[in-house]
């Protein structure tokens, strides 16, 4: 088991004495517990206690595989009680913080997308880079530079025989991350010749055999055989500007670092992570997994604390880093029991669609579709304890996020891929589409997907996204109106107050009187209640919860 | 706090309290994070129970708290319990596993020594040893040697020296000795007709060094000579279970008297498998004319012309995939001379009949089809349902497909590129099941 704080050990004693406590602290939280407060929805995290001493910590690839596939850490979801996301405010939104920062992709230009999270820091090329180690870690060769103004770089290379597609989506999946709100590096699509890379003297190197010498430059040579080159003799590479403050190593898809005061929140449960999978799913970004993570102590006005980013989206779209996707990817895990019992009882007849499916042929591309994306059953590469959690509220929150692009601001992230062939931009912004409106389709349905309440002209309005992106007709709900008692956290429905115009009750209530207005539709179980709160004699809407 | 609103978790009901009692819980009840442990028996709970009970009960109109307060206060509260990351020890074993490149030692990838599985003859039990391996000349030369050992007393010893790549590819050459003794190998008798219940047992010693070179004068082609002085020598097989082969077949050729051949040839290779280690497409064919020159008795020295046709044919996205091969040998002997038993082509064992014991026929030319139907179980495994057929026969004028013998079966296969290959194959025939362990592919 890993060191860092998990919630997977319970012994049966331990578990006895919780089921005792905690139905009595619920009870007496209900009592006492209010449910809003003033500051309520929280919309950026308060600023990160000071951080003084983190360690930096390495992760296996094989021991993270393993633990994923076969201990399976972190929490469970139990059916009688759902774990439900924290890291969110109370309207159910992913406040602003050291993992996620809120950025409104509807109102952001295509220059703003474009940029991503920098693009003003190219490697410079006024003088040759020089090596100061090889990339050892995961499966595509790379170097760490250092340009003419002294900034550090990873630089990755394609597969020999599918070029441009890892280097296009590492640089396209870094602008899509960043576009839907996380931390990512800056990476950059370069172009260059054998002289512009330089082996610092001290540059250390381990050989293929685990030895530790110093490099030299047949080394250089031996990793650029395999880089494919253009007409003129250039490789192309994927530049990723090294990330600031002090790297201290992955973060875990579970539990919380023992050593950052900040880190509250057991990852499995956080919105944002369980919410990751259904952007991962969209991209196809099958290696979403720790070692593709990063936590780097920065220092931000004075203060460190530790900031948490997603890196290396070698893997996404079409690409596995070192050739086309495997089909597989996305449809099973690497060890799949499922599916492989099927085969074995089947000698081999059972076939999904998938396995069947045929791929266009497009430089740079590799296997990337949507005809079988099925969002609800789509997986990465091994359990991934965060996505597991994942929740409807969860996933029609990020799904949410997903139908906010616009087909024109796909082709755009798409484009900084600097694909040769048009072809290939238009293959994947149109699966992008494609499954981007399924994405909307399956998790709209999971519960109701009713959004952006407003009280205005003295009616409770909002948006049913089902409707807004076509995938339904207009449909009728219901409402019934409730006081609601903040201090008690309990509703006392309001006779006759039905409807979605704001009853006459509650136009007359006083600053800090709340209300709750709960919302059906015939022929389904699912609802809602959203809570509203007069506050400086304006009614709010203050929460949102719901039911499926 | 910044749960979900409806979620009314033991977190966010701690949130709630007053410093001062919040400063008490976060042990037992406050922060997911920890494990829950109370280690004082039934009382703690009850205590705290009493302590949640009456603060249940305090003013509320005392809190005066903001959502904001509740985050800050859940990071101090942590603040005051900080520690380090415990890494445990697997995982450090891991990792370093990962960095001194440990599984890469296991395959032919890696310089320095690692430990070598297989590379026997069939049936002569699980064997490994060291094995060392060196690439110098700028990668473009390997110098390998291994010793291996089967619980058999079986041994082999070689040294191996390959310049794939010299003339900027266009020239390889291959320099191999090897050294071997087989202390049981089993014998049949001679010809298609021989039975199981004559199994003998003779024991085998070898020596060669052997030499190749070639050029490739285009993508997939090879071209080349090789050449050989071999040696050899059999004796009486040790074990007491079967009878020894020079007590029952001392009239067979090769039994009683060994010689040295001197061996020269040419082969041509033509191969287009997308993998050699894991094909799913492409070919394989071979053709290598050899001509056996007898150094010491003078009464063995014939011609051979080893015929290897492979191809694979994959579909569902290479998931799946049909091996076909057809293999045969054909040998000449001068007039006036044999083959000795000991360098006839045999069929039976791992790599061919399947469904037969190992080395299970004797005779001088032999003919072999295989087919396999390949697919993916998971991962890195496949699973394959496999057929052979094929027989053995005196002289190559004989060569037809009537009266072949035949096996079918299933078996499962690894072979992630990195990791060494791992098959097992149950194969069955007339002469019932048998189960084959090896560390290649059968084709």
């Amino acid at each position: 088991m890993s060191g860092w704080h998990s919630t997977m050990r319970f012994d049966r004693l331990t578990l006895m004495k919780a089921a005792l406590v905690i139905p009595i602290a619920l009870l007496c939280g209900s009592l006492n517990g209010r449910k809003f407060y003033d500051d309520d929805p929280l919309w950026r995290e308060p600023s990160p206690l000071r951080v003084e001493k983190i360690e930096h910590h390495e992760l296996s690839n094989s021991f993270d595989f393993f633990q994923n596939t076969i201990a399976e850490p972190g929490e469970k979801q139990s059916i009688r009680e759902p774990i439900r996301a924290e890291a969110a405010n109370t309207l159910g939104e992913v406040p602003d913080s050291a993992w996620y920062r809120n950025r409104d992709v509807r109102a952001a230009p295509l220059a703003d997308l474009e940029r991503g999270p920098g693009n003003d820091h190219a490697p410079s090329m006024q003088a040759p880079w020089q090596i100061i180690a090889a990339k050892t870690e995961g499966v595509t060769p790379g170097f760490r530079i250092k340009d003419a103004s002294g900034r550090g770089y990873l630089v990755k290379f394609d597969p020999p025989d599918d070029p441009e597609l890892a280097t296009a989506a590492d640089v396209v999946g870094c602008k899509f991350f960043y576009a839907l709100s996380y931390n990512t590096p800056e990476n950059y699509i370069v172009s260059f010749t054998r002289e512009q890379l330089a082996i610092s003297p001290k540059t250390a190197f381990r050989d293929a055999q685990g030895r530790k010498r110093p490099m030299k430059p047949e080394d250089v040579d031996r990793v650029l055989t395999h880089v494919p080159r253009d007409p003129q003799g250039r490789f192309r590479a994927m530049a990723s500007l090294y990330i600031s403050g002090d790297i201290t190593g992955p973060f875990l898809y579970y539990g919380t670092r023992p050593d950052d005061p900040n880190d509250i929140v057991p990852h499995e449960r956080r919105r944002d992570l369980r919410g990751l999978y259904v952007f991962a799913a969209w991209l196809n970004h099958t290696d979403a997994k720790s070692l593709n993570s990063l936590d780097t102590m920065v220092t931000e006005n004075g203060l460190k604390y530790v900031k948490h980013y997603l890196i290396d989206f070698g893997a996404i779209l079409g690409s596995g880093s070192i050739s086309a996707k495997d089909v597989r990817a996305g449809n099973e895990y690497f060890v799949d029991r499922g599916p492989a019992l099927a085969r074995l009882f089947t000698l081999g007849i059972y076939a999904p669609d998938w396995e069947r499916y045929h791929y266009p042929r497009v430089r740079g591309v590799g296997n990337f579709q949507a005809k079988f994306f099925n969002p609800n059953v789509w997986k990465t590469n091994y359990p991934n304890p965060a996505f597991d959690n994942r929740l409807p509220d969860d996933t029609y929150w990020a799904a949410k996020k997903v139908m906010e692009f616009s087909p024109e601001q796909i082709r755009t992230l798409v484009s900084t891929g600097e694909y040769s062939d048009p072809t290939a931009v238009d293959y994947i912004t149109r699966t992008l589409v494609e499954r981007q409106q399924k994405i909307g389709k399956v998790f709209f349905e999971k519960i109701l997907p009713l959004d952006h309440f407003q009280v205005e002209g003295g009616n409770l309005k909002f948006e049913d996204l089902a409707v807004t992106y076509r995938f339904q007709a207009p449909r009728a709900y219901q409402a019934h109106w409730a006081k609601f008692d903040n201090h008690v956290n309990r509703s006392a429905p309001v006779e006759g107050a039905t409807g979605f115009s704001i009853p006459s009750l509650v136009r007359a209530a006083a600053d800090n009187d709340y209300f709750a207005v709960d919302i059906t539709r015939d022929g389904t179980t699912k609802s809602m209640t959203v809570y509203l709160r007069r506050k400086k004699g304006r009614l709010e809407v203050v929460g949102i919860d719901r039911r499926w | 706090m910044y749960v979900h609103s409806n979620c009314h978790t033991h977190q966010e009901f701690v949130l709630g309290l007053t410093e001062e009692a919040r400063s008490e819980l976060p042990e037992k009840i406050a922060d997911n994070n920890t494990e829950i442990r109370m280690r004082r028996g039934l009382v703690i709970p009850g205590v705290v129970c009493a302590l949640v009970s009456m603060l249940a009960l305090t003013p509320l109109e005392g809190q005066t708290e903001t959502r904001a307060a509740q985050i800050e206060n859940a990071r101090r509260l942590k603040a005051r319990r900080l520690h380090t990351v415990e890494e445990s020890s697997l995982k450090n074993a891991l990792h370093h596993v990962r960095l001194q490149n440990i599984f890469g030692r296991f395959n032919t990838g890696a310089d320095g020594f690692r430990v070598r599985f297989g590379g026997l003859r069939p049936s002569s039990g699980f064997a490994l040893g060291p094995e060392y391996r060196r690439t110098f000349m700028n990668d473009s030369a390997v110098f390998r040697t291994s010793v291996r050992g089967s619980f058999q007393r079986t041994y082999l010893a070689d040294i191996e020296l390959q310049m794939p790549h010299l003339a900027a590819d266009r020239i390889f050459l291959d320099l191999y000795t090897v050294r071997s003794d087989y202390p049981r190998l089993d014998y049949y008798g001679p010809g298609p007709e021989s039975k199981k219940s004559d199994r003998t047992v003779y024991r085998l010693e070898n020596t060669a060094l052997e030499g190749r070179i070639g050029i490739k004068p285009a993508e997939h082609l090879k071209i080349g000579l090789n050449g050989a002085y071999l040696l050899y020598n059999v004796g009486p097989g040790s074990t007491n279970d079967f009878l020894s082969t020079d007590q029952v077949f001392a009239a067979v050729p090769g039994v009683t008297h060994q010689t040295d051949f001197l061996r020269a040839g040419a082969f041509v290779q033509f191969d287009y498998r997308d993998s050699p280690q894991v094909p799913h497409k492409g070919g394989n064919y071979v053709v290598q004319y050899s001509t056996y020159l007898d150094r010491a008795l003078k009464q063995y020295t014939f011609e051979r012309v080893d015929v290897d046709l492979q191809q694979y044919i994959s579909y569902s996205n290479e998931r799946r995939v049909i091996a076909l091969r057809a293999r045969s040998v054909f040998t000449d002997p001068h007039r006036l001379q044999d083959i000795p038993f000991y360098v006839q082509p045999t069929l039976g064992g791992s790599n061919d009949l399947r469904g037969f014991p190992a080395f299970r026929f004797f005779d001088n030319n032999s003919t072999l089809l295989s087919g396999e139907y390949r697919f993916l179980l998971l991962t890195g495994v496949q699973m394959a349902l496999f057929t052979d057929a094929g027989k053995v026969f005196h002289q190559w004028q004989q060569f037809n497909l009537s009266k072949l013998e035949k096996d079918y079966g299933f078996g499962f296969r690894s072979s992630t590129p990195g990791f060494a290959s791992i098959r097992m194959d149950f194969a069955f025939s007339g002469e019932g099941l048998h189960v084959w362990l090896a560390f290649d592919n059968a084709f």
